[in-house]
């Protein structure tokens, strides 16, 4: 599904990856480990043309990832970063613009599926009326991984998506990303996480 | 009714008043000190230069001078805004030059044209005034606006590129950052037009006023140059955003290196 061949990644003179290759298959559950600074980001964004890439390519699929193809590529995948600070007031506001980046037309259809992750991500529904000032950086996070799972896209790929959570919220991730997998998503995530990491069903170690 | 000259030394004793805020700016460490100096000296050097400048195009009236002389104040217009906004020159010159051109051509020929009908559009009196304000207007404008959006978009890249990575085209993902630069430079202009007449009396009208003109005919002019700048103002910020960037993120809209050293 997704293939990196002989990558690499030069900000400046600072090389992060060096002639790198990885391949992951649909539907499959893969976790890109190692230290800070060895360029998961880097990588997981590459997938999606974020990355310049000073060498090889990226396919996904049997598509070439090139700057035609880059928008018809970035249509089929949902991007989660580690760090946001979104323009909106309310967590009802910042779930709609989600949405409406997805192009997702009938917005009263999708509540009841919001609802429903909300719950699987172990949300309060209530959490939709409060400020964004008044809910943590992990109950950001999961709003906004139950909203993006809504535009229903194939490729998931998640920056950290535990790193702010306690243990009981990180297995709600976990239990939801793998149920995702089930359902066919090609998940890629990037994580310091080892517990995270030992759920997966490939790790890819940039050490 | 004639108007009341000022003699030199008359502006001299006005000018004394600067003193005011230079004080404050001096007592607070503001570090515009030097920059309210300059300023002050600039202006009245320009201002000096210009009645001389003006008397000769009104003596010459010649369409092809008036345009020269336009296209020299579009020139001086971009490279401020170039200098201000610390955008690299290469990004935003011509997008700027181009949104002040096209601006002033299609608002400012509207005005004078359609709604002044003027047989000669372009008569020094009316032309040269009118693409005067019209480009001190854009110039302010697109100083505030474009330094917000590039200085946004570069501090809240991540947001941009959330937006880029699930799908958004480039003109998608940029619209909340041309929003916030849109607010932030029109938010002024609006509250000033809708309390113009109750709280504050522009300087066009008075200007009239204090020629000579009726202020039957001086507020109408006056709604008018507020109607003409604001659009020409928005028209001039949205073509010197679309096409700058074109040049500020490559093929696949990640950004390129937007500010100079």
């Amino acid at each position: 599904m997704l293939t990196a061949d002989d990558i690499s990644i030069q900000f400046g003179h600072e090389c992060v990856l060096r002639h790198f290759s990885c391949h992951i298959k649909k539907g499959d559950f893969a976790c890109i480990t190692g230290v800070s600074g060895c360029g998961k980001t880097s990588l997981l964004r590459a997938f999606i043309g974020l990355t310049p890439l000073a060498g090889g390519t990226v396919r996904v699929e049997e598509c070439l990832l090139n700057e035609k193809t880059c928008v018809s590529v970035r249509k089929r995948a949902m991007y989660l970063p580690q760090e946001l600070s979104f323009p909106s007031e309310t967590v009802n506001e910042l779930v709609m613009q989600t949405l409406r980046i997805g192009k997702v037309k009938n917005v009263q259809i999708s509540m009841p599926l919001l609802r429903d992750n909300f719950a699987k991500l172990g949300l309060d529904e209530e959490l939709l009326l409060k400020r964004l000032s008044e809910i943590s950086g992990g109950q950001r996070q999961r709003v906004m991984l139950a909203t993006l799972a809504l535009l229903d896209k194939d490729i998931w790929l998640l920056d950290e998506p535990t790193a702010a959570l306690d243990e009981l919220s990180r297995n709600y991730v976990i239990d939801f990303l793998l149920e995702q997998q089930q359902r066919g998503k090609t998940i890629v995530s990037v994580s310091h996480d080892m517990h995270f990491a030992s759920r997966c069903s490939t790790i890819i170690p940039l050490d | 009714m004639g108007t009341i000259d000022i003699t030199y030394l008359s502006l001299g004793i006005g000018l004394l008043l600067l003193m005011i805020p230079i004080y404050y700016i001096w007592r607070y460490e503001t570090k515009l000190l030097k920059g309210i100096c300059v300023g002050a000296v600039r202006m009245v050097v320009q201002m000096l230069f210009i009645g001389v400048y003006l008397r000769y195009l009104f003596e010459w009236d010649n369409p092809v001078v008036n345009c020269l002389w336009v296209f020299v104040m579009v020139y001086i217009a971009a490279e401020t805004a170039i200098t201000r906004t610390r955008v690299r020159r290469g990004i935003l010159m011509m997008p700027l030059v181009v949104g002040f051109v096209v601006a002033s051509v299609l608002i400012g020929l509207y005005f004078l044209g359609i709604v002044l009908q003027l047989n000669n559009v372009f008569s020094a009196q009316y032309f040269i005034p009118v693409m005067g304000i019209l480009l001190g207007n854009m110039l302010s404008v697109n100083v505030i606006a474009v330094g917000t959006f590039y200085s946004t978009l570069q501090r809240e890249q991540n947001l941009y590129y959330y937006f880029l990575g699930n799908g958004a085209s480039r003109s998608e993902a940029l619209q909340p950052f041309v929003r916030q630069a849109i607010v932030k430079a029109f938010s002024p202009a609006i509250a000033n037009m809708a309390v113009m007449g109750l709280v504050s009396l522009p300087g066009t009208m008075i200007g009239q006023i204090l020629g000579g003109s009726s202020p039957n005919v001086a507020i109408k002019y006056q709604i008018m140059i507020v109607v003409v700048t604001m659009s020409a103002s928005m028209l001039s910020l949205m073509i010197a955003i679309r096409l700058s960037a074109k040049q500020a993120f490559d093929g696949y809209g990640r950004m390129r290196k937007i500010f100079a050293k």
